[in-house]
Order: structure tokens, then C-alpha cells, then sequence
């Protein structure tokens, strides 16, 4: 077994609209990996964790529902919301203290495979590394994807 | 100007016609449809109905001439004379000498003039109903202005009577009338007589009357005889004429090829407004079913016709009409009056079916349906006589269109599945997801004795895992009411209910979950009063129940939700109003998309759902013939404690009250 709590101090933002998802993780990574989880259930909540705090993992969901409006003004396609948001942080259009480079794990129910493959690409571009799981995932699976993103 | 031709099919012993085939088009002067024609020679060229006549006049062996009216003119007036080539077919001895066709010139001067203009008054008084017809016959027998005997026969076009056959010069047998005869040949060359004399002729004249034949056996029915084979050469032409021009217009008429539903009432509006405007109709107007097997033809296009200011139209009720309810086959028919004044129901229904010219009867084996009607004409001619045209007018346009609806239907069914098969397997791997990272936690503390986990949060997991299991059986059921819902869509029967129970039980349901969240529902007392409406199994329940529990979840704690009716215009509209976070206005549309959610607020305790509710609660209102609509306002009166404002947001769930139900002929 690995080290207890190597990532203590280290912050991770989890971008989940659905809290009750959010809360095992969030605690089997603190106890086991140190890792503090911050979460985000919307856009706005997202981009402030960006811009107000230097990041170090950035867990996310993809079909997320948000009433934020999309970029035409109306309503933005909510399946694709978290693609949207990791293009946007791959492109550098947030700002703030992250890196747009930073590792993103991607938990989420999409299994259609083209979509997966645009999720990898999206993710693994502007020198940044993304890793896909399909819910429903194990905590082991997720501890050793987080260790292998942030080593 | 396009030529026309016949030919010969059948010919009596002297070589004349007694029965044409006619092709091509005849140069008419039949601007509009249903090209009625005003003169006999509207349909037959003047050659060809002199040609005719020779026929008839050899037949009868009888002077014969044909007098149009013109049909428009009210009462009929004298349009022109048509006669024979040759004389000899024309005139007995006495007349042709008295007209001075005999030998060099005119010996009466005036003489032909005055036989016309008495032809054309026996038309006029005939076409004026002057002229008593004999019994059993429609045509009459009638003196000249010479005294002679001489038969009128109608000719009838189109229903129309166009002209007037003349036969006779026939001397009469009874010795007054003979007396008479000679009477008005004395008369002749005085004063005030139109004709003038010359010497010596009249005492020819006066012997030329006892050359004149008596009249032939039976000589009026002969004459109807001749008549009607011109008049038949006539219709057939005229019916050959019309088809072409109708089915030229037919083949004109082409429903556009569109995927979006929009276009294709759109393309639909423009061909109603062709038809009408061919058919000179004040108005065409479609009823066409919402869904299949629908009795209840909600959706109305129309162009020239705008009997609904407040934007509520009429509808059509397929049973109460008597149509037949088939499963299998099409129903395609015209609608007598009777079926129109039971089918056209709800507000403005009386003035809608009191300008209905024509009404036609469309459906598809699949259970599309549609109902054409036609306004009427301005000139008050009646469209009952046309329904084959119009039968096959409104074919024409019904079918493409409710074929290309029914495969816009699948195709949006077939999306419809696929969006829910997605939206179905994000909720159920979404709940898994929480499952199995507490299951593990649990695995870990209890299994693999990790010490880093306490008791407590074990506990924690499994009380998780406990919530995300109902939640999972919610997901079930949810999907199971969308199967039931889009599968069953086919099968429904509606029965008569009370409305005031409906709602009454529907918020007696979610009235804990209310309280739970501090929230109260309260009923006007006027709901009691509502009358039965026709609803399919426990639906309007569900479509209740997913409105109030969406404005239990988005309304402000410690307020109230109202339920209020209101009946108008054959309608019961329900209002669902609630006090919370609204919805802005570029979200309003998107309520009612399947997946639409409104913002989490955490502190619901309430699995969120799929966002099915508000999309399903619509369908079941459509189903039955309404609908929903949604608005919100900035909420003033209640200001929420904060920096939150609040807004009234309205939920109008609209219903017929009668529009649903089987026809059980009692009506």
C-alpha cells in the first residue's frame, strides 16, 4: 500500500452537480491521499474555485445541469456542460492562479465511445493529462487514477 | 385560343349525329371554377350546334332554331338565335315566303325581324316561367306571332338552362285559330303593324296556309328528345372540359418536403389558400387530429378565415360527428350538414359550421385524421353537387400532409426514445455511482479493516446507500411511466370524471411533502364546482401531481401554492401558482423539454428526478385536447427575506370540458 496522505495541503475541485455522488470520494481521498476536495455544483461555483485558489486536480462530471446561459444567449446544451467547462480550461479562458494545464479526471455516465474519445482529446491537449471513468467507479479506481495525475 | 375536335360515333339514317365524341378543348369563356356555362355556346362552338340542329330539324321532321339566354342575367334574356344553313330545315313554305327567302328579296319588309324577335320573346317568357309547360313535359307548346303552332323545349347544361330549342310552324286543325291566322295577315301593312306589305302577296300567304303539314305525332316529346341529346353532347363536353382543368389543378398542388413540422403548416396554409381562392370560396380551413386515433382534431389551419380574436379556435370531434371509428382502412367522405353541426364544437362552433359550404373527411389507416372544410361561395352556389372534385381537392392535400406528419411523428418518437434511453442510463449509473463509492467505504472499514475510516462513517455510507436505493426505484418507476406514457399513446380511452376530485385528490398526494417543505396548498372553493371532463385512465393526476411537485421544489419556504379554475369558452384552465425562484423568460420554452431541470437548492431532501415532469405533464395535457403554458413574474407582494427576490410563477393547465368523449348519439 502507498503512502497515507501523500497530496496533505494539496487541493482538488470536484465539479459534480449532484452532491450526493461527491461525498464518498471526498472522503475516501482525504483520508487516504490527503487530498482536500473542494466541490462546485455549478459554473459560477467552478470558475470561482479556479480564479480564487491554485488547484492541483480538477475532478469532473460532464452532463451537468446549470441554468447558466450558453454563449448564443439561451440555454446551453446541459449533456455537454462539463465538456464545454474542460475545453474552456484547456484553451486558458479561465485565468486565475490554475494552470489550464491541470489534470482532470473525468467521472462521468457518458459510455458512448465517440464522445469518450472528444472528452480524451479535449482533456489531453495544452500539455494537460485527463483520465475517463465510467460511473459507476470504485474508490480504489479512483485513488489510483488520482495518484497517477498528480505524480 | 386551343382547338377542339370530334368525330362521329353514331348517325341517324340522314347522315346527322346521335352521338359525338368530342376531344380536346373547346375555346370557353368559363373563367372560373366550377366553369358553369351562361350560354349554350359557352360548351359548343356555333358550327357545331347548327350541325346538331340540322340533325334534330331532319328528325323531326320540323323547322327547328335554338334561342340562348344568357343563364346570369336574372330572369333569363335573349342572347342569340341559331338556325340551320339551309332554310329548307328552317321554314315551312309559308314562313320562308313571308320572309322573303322565297324568290328575289323582301316582299315583308320587317317580316324576319318580327319572327326573331318572337322566338326570342317565347325564350324569354318561357326562362320566365310565362310560358305553362304541358303536363308530364318539360318543354310547352306556344303560337307564334303568326298564329302557327310551335313547340319550346329547355336546354339544360350543367343544371343550367342555357338555350331553348324551337320546332314547329305546324298549321292548327281548330278553325279559330286558323281564323286567327288569316287575321293577323289582314293586319299586316296597317298602321301600327311592324311588317310591310307588297301587293298581291298576301292572298299567297293566304293559300300557302293550307300548305302548311299539321303537327307530327307527339311532337313536344320528340322535341325533349332532341333537347336532351343536345344538351348531353353539351354536358359531356362540359364535364370533359372541367375534370381537365380540375386535374390540372389537382397536379399542381404539391405538399412540401420538409423535416420541421413549421414549414410543413406553413406550405399547408399557402395550398388552403390556393384551393380556396380556385375554388372561390370565402375560406378553407383544416381540423387535424393531435395524435393517432385521436378523436379530437385539434390543430386548425386555415386561410380567410378569422373567427377567433381570443386566439381559441374551434374543434373537431371525429365521434361526436358520427364518423366511423376504423382500425384498420381510411375513412374519406363528405360531411352532410348534420355530422358538421355535431363535429365543430367549442367557441365560435356555431358561426364556423353556419359558413361551412362543403365538408370532407380524411383519415389514414394509422389513425391521422383530418377534416377539410370549405366556406362558401359568395354567389350562393351550392358545393354539395362538386364533392367528388372537392373530395379529391381535399385528398390531395389531407394525405401528403398527414403522411409527411405521421412520419415526423416517428422520427420524433424515434428521438423522443433515444433521448430518454440516454437520460435513463445517466440517472440509474448516477445513482449506482453513490452506491458503490459507499459500498466501498463500507468494504474498506468493515472488509479490509481500514482504520482510517470510523464506525460513524460507515453508519453514513450505509444510510447513503439505503436513500440511493429508493432513489433508484424511483428512476425505475419514472422510466416505467415514460414507457407506459409514449407505448401507450395508441390505446387510450377517455371516461367521464369529475374535475373538482382530480384535483382535490391530486394535491391531497403531495399535500405532506408540501408541509415537509413548510409550504401550503391552497384550493379555491370554486374547483368543487367544475364540471365532469373526459380524461384518459389516472393521466391528468400524473400531469397534476408533476406541476405541483415542481412548484413545491422551486417555491420559497413558509409561502403557499394556489389552485385556481377558471371556465371559459368551453375550456377549464387550472392556474398552479407558486412563490420562489421563477423562471427567466428564455427558460420558459425549455420547461417543458424532456431533461429540463431547474437550479438544485440543496435542502431538498427529494430525489430531483429526470426532468420528465414538466415535458410528460404537457403531453398528457395535449392528449386531451389542451395544454400548458407557463409565466412568471417579479414577485412584489412577498418579497423573500435576503437578497433573493421572488417571482409568482404561474403554471395554466388548459382542458376541454366536452371535446373528448365517444359520440353516443344522444346528441
Amino acid at each position: 500500500m502507498s503512502d497515507v496522505a501523500p497530496y496533505e495541503g494539496r487541493v482538488a475541485l470536484y465539479f459534480e452537480d449532484q452532491p450526493e455522488q461527491v461525498q464518498a470520494i471526498q472522503d475516501w481521498l482525504r483520508v487516504k491521499l490527503g487530498l482536500r476536495l473542494v466541490q462546485a455544483t455549478t459554473l459560477a461555483e467552478a470558475r470561482s474555485s479556479l480564479s480564487s485558489q491554485k488547484l492541483d486536480l480538477i475532478i469532473l462530471d460532464i452532463r451537468i445541469r446549470d441554468d447558466e446561459p450558453g454563449e448564443q444567449g439561451g440555454m446551453q446544451d446541459w449533456t455537454r456542460c462539463g465538456f464545454n467547462f474542460l475545453k474552456d480550461l484547456r484553451e486558458g479562458k479561465f485565468g486565475g492562479l490554475t494552470p489550464h494545464s491541470i489534470p482532470v479526471l473525468v467521472i462521468t455516465c457518458v459510455v458512448n465511445t465517440a464522445d469518450v474519445e472528444e472528452i480524451l482529446d479535449a482533456g489531453n491537449t495544452s500539455g494537460g493529462r485527463c483520465l475517463y471513468l465510467a460511473k459507476p467507479v470504485r474508490l480504489d479506481t479512483v485513488e489510483r487514477a488520482v495518484r497517477y495525475l498528480m505524480a | 385560343m386551343r382547338l377542339w375536335g370530334w368525330g362521329l360515333t353514331e348517325c341517324d339514317p340522314q347522315g346527322y349525329p346521335l352521338i359525338l365524341l368530342m376531344v380536346g378543348i373547346h375555346p370557353m369563356s368559363l373563367a372560373r371554377w366550377p366553369f358553369l356555362p351562361d350560354r349554350l355556346t359557352d360548351v359548343l362552338a356555333e358550327d357545331i350546334v347548327r350541325f346538331i340542329l340540322a340533325g334534330s330539324a331532319v328528325r323531326l321532321g320540323m323547322p327547328t332554331a335554338i334561342v340562348e339566354v344568357d343563364a346570369r342575367a336574372d330572369g333569363g334574356s335573349f342572347s342569340s338565335h341559331i338556325s340551320t344553313d339551309d332554310p329548307l330545315l328552317n321554314f315551312t313554305s309559308f314562313c320562308m315566303f313571308l320572309r322573303g327567302q322565297e324568290g328575289a328579296g323582301p316582299r315583308f319588309v320587317g317580316a324576319e325581324q318580327a319572327c326573331l324577335a318572337s322566338d326570342g320573346q317565347a325564350a324569354l317568357q318561357f326562362f320566365n316561367g310565362q310560358m305553362r309547360c304541358d303536363p308530364g313535359h318539360s318543354g310547352a307548346l306556344y303560337t307564334c306571332h303568326m298564329g302557327l303552332y310551335n313547340y319550346a323545349a329547355p336546354i339544360t347544361v350543367a343544371g343550367r338552362d342555357v338555350a331553348l330549342i324551337l320546332s314547329g310552324q305546324r298549321r292548327p286543325e281548330n278553325p279559330a285559330q286558323l281564323e286567327a291566322i288569316s287575321s293577323n295577315l289582314d293586319a299586316m301593312g296597317r298602321e301600327g303593324s311592324t311588317i310591310q306589305v307588297a301587293s298581291g302577296d298576301k292572298d299567297k300567304l293566304k293559300r300557302l296556309i293550307e300548305e302548311i303539314p299539321l303537327a307530327v305525332d307527339d311532337p313536344l316529346g320528340r322535341l325533349e328528345k332532341e333537347a336532351d341529346r343536345i344538351a348531353g353532347f353539351a354536358n359531356e363536353k362540359w364535364r370533359l372540359q372541367k375534370r381537365e382543368h380540375e386535374e390540372e389543378f389537382i397536379r399542381s398542388l404539391r405538399v412540401c418536403d420538409t423535416a420541421h413540422e413549421a414549414l410543413l403548416d406553413a406550405d399547408l396554409e399557402r395550398l388552403l389558400r390556393e384551393a380556396a381562392e380556385w375554388c372561390g370560396v370565402m375560406w378553407a380551413a383544416l381540423f387535424v387530429s393531435e395524435r393517432p386515433g385521436g378523436s379530437l382534431l385539434t390543430k386548425v389551419l386555415r386561410s380567410g378565415l378569422e373567427l377567433a380574436a381570443s386566439g381559441v379556435w374551434p374543434h373537431f370531434n371525429w365521434r361526436k360527428a358520427g364518423l366511423p371509428d376504423v382500425e384498420q382502412g381510411t375513412v374519406e367522405e363528405a360531411l352532410d350538414i348534420r355530422a358538421i353541426e355535431k363535429g365543430i364544437r367549442g367557441y365560435n362552433a356555431p358561426l364556423w359550421f353556419g359558413s361551412v359550404g362543403f365538408a370532407y373527411a380524411v383519415s389514414l389507416a394509422t389513425g391521422h385524421r383530418a377534416m377539410f372544410c370549405f366556406g362558401r361561395r359568395p354567389d350562393g352556389l351550392g358545393l354539395i353537387g362538386e364533392s367528388d372534385f372537392l373530395g379529391r381537392l381535399a385528398h390531395q392535400i389531407c394525405h401528403p400532409y398527414l403522411e409527411r406528419r405521421q412520419f415526423l411523428e416517428l422520427k420524433s418518437r424515434e428521438m423522443e426514445w433515444e433521448d430518454a434511453t440516454s437520460l435513463i442510463g445517466h440517472e440509474v449509473r448516477g445513482s449506482l455511482q453513490p452506491i458503490q463509492a459507499e459500498a466501498d467505504i463500507v468494504r474498506k472499514r468493515v472488509i479490509e479493516g481500514e482504520t482510517l475510516i470510523s464506525q460513524e462513517r460507515v453508519e453514513q455510507a450505509l444510510d447513503a446507500i439505503t436513500g440511493q436505493c429508493k432513489a433508484l426505484a424511483d428512476v425505475a418507476t419514472e422510466a416505467l411511466d415514460f414507457w407506459r406514457w409514449t407505448v401507450g399513446k395508441n390505446h387510450r380511452e377517455f371516461k367521464r370524471r369529475p374535475l373538482a376530485q382530480i384535483v382535490r385528490s391530486s394535491v391531497e398526494e403531495l399535500r405532506g411533502f408540501a408541509l415537509r417543505e413548510y409550504i401550503e396548498i391552497r384550493v379555491d372553493p370554486s374547483v368543487d364546482k367544475l364540471p365532469e371532463v373526459e380524461v384518459i385512465g389516472q393521466t391528468l393526476e400524473v400531469a397534476l401531481r408533476n406541476i405541483l411537485e415542481n412548484a413545491i421544489k422551486y417555491s420559497f419556504d413558509r409561502k403557499y401554492i394556489e389552485v385556481r379554475p377558471r371556465v371559459e369558452h368551453g375550456f377549464v384552465t387550472l392556474e398552479i401558482e407558486n412563490f420562489g425562484i421563477g423562471i427567466p423568460e428564455e427558460e420558459r420554452a425549455r420547461v417543458f423539454e424532456k431533461g429540463y431541470r431547474g437550479p438544485y437548492r440543496g435542502r431538498m431532501t427529494e430525489r430531483r428526478g429526470m426532468g420528465l415532469g414538466a415535458w410528460q405533464a404537457r403531453e398528457i395535457a395535449r392528449a386531451h385536447g389542451g395544454d400548458i403554458e407557463c409565466a412568471s413574474y417579479a414577485g412584489e407582494r412577498h418579497p423573500r427575506p435576503g437578497d433573493v427576490h421572488g417571482f409568482k410563477t404561474v403554471f395554466r393547465l388548459r382542458l376541454p370540458i366536452d371535446q373528448t368523449g365517444r359520440f353516443d348519439g344522444t346528441e
